[in-house]
């Protein structure tokens, strides 16, 4: 996986639990945690726009790329 | 179609696929311990004959009676049934014979169980799997296979048998039978089964899609 999602070090900088933010976002506490945990696949604009309100960061700052070494 | 209907068939289809996976294995596994066990038991005739159905030349002339005034002649010039050479059969042509069999009778059960799975899936609404696709492969590989090993067995039969075999009143005249009709399902149900795989990664990714 080349992009790398840091969720938990932004929620653990707001100091927001996965349950609050599910529940401010709008979505469930188990799709949080996937994305949390990088199984997602993709993740909808809405619900980066709604995530990066809540958080009050930038996208880049819950997203990063990272570049496979070969 | 109403909806409980088909429910309901699929029930149906679940319950007689699974009593025939089950008598297909009790059978398999009967007739194959026969003919392996037979020499142990003394059962020479399902360890040394060989059965195998053939097709013949025949002149039979007869009638058909249709009304009580109306009698046409009928007639019988090509005939299918089965031949069963007693031993001593050659060992080689019994193996072969034995090892055909059990390949086909293995495709059949692989077909059954994989259509019984499908079948299971439907019922518990979640068909649009990876491993109904695998399923479904398997299913048009399988009958492609029986089909050729079918082609294969026939070809034994016309090369070396037939040659071999006298009788009085008939004619032996094997075929190769190829039927195009199961290949071209085959071909098409490899065609579902990618569908099925495509559309169950979608309906992954759409899962994962936060």
């Amino acid at each position: 996986m080349t992009i790398r999602v840091n969720l938990d070090v932004m929620m653990a900088k707001r100091k927001v639990s996965l349950g609050d933010l599910a529940e401010k976002v709008g979505i469930t506490q188990a799709n949080l945690s996937i994305l949390k945990t990088e199984k997602a696949k993709a993740v909808r604009f809405s619900t980066l726009e709604a995530i990066c309100n809540e958080l009050d960061c930038q996208p880049g700052d819950i997203l990063e790329f990272v570049k496979d070494e070969k | 179609m109403p909806k409980i209907l088909n429910n309901k068939l699929v029930a149906v289809a679940d319950v007689v696929l699974r009593i025939i996976w089950y008598l297909s294995i009790a059978g398999t596994v009967f007739f194959m311990g026969k003919m392996l066990l037979g020499p142990v038991l003394g059962i020479t005739e399902y360890s040394s004959g060989l059965v195998t159905p053939i097709e013949f030349s025949v002149n039979e002339q007869g009638t058909a009676t249709f009304d009580s005034d109306q009698t046409v002649p009928v007639k019988i010039n090509h005939a299918k049934g089965f031949f069963k050479i007693d031993r001593p059969v050659p060992t080689m042509l019994m193996v072969v014979f034995f090892l055909l069999n059990l390949v086909v009778s293995g495709l059949i059960l692989w077909v059954i169980y994989a259509l019984w799975k499908i079948v299971q899936s439907v019922r518990q609404k979640n068909p649009f799997i990876v491993k109904n696709g695998r399923r479904l492969r398997i299913i048009a590989f399988s009958m492609i296979g029986i089909e050729l090993i079918q082609g294969l067995a026939n070809l034994i039969k016309m090369l070396y048998l037939e040659p071999r075999l006298n009788f009085d009143t008939i004619l032996v005249q094997s075929k190769i039978h190829i039927s195009f009709h199961v290949i071209v399902a085959g071909l098409v149900i490899l065609v579902i089964a990618e569908a099925f795989r495509i559309g169950a990664e979608l309906k992954e990714e759409q899962e994962l899609t936060i």
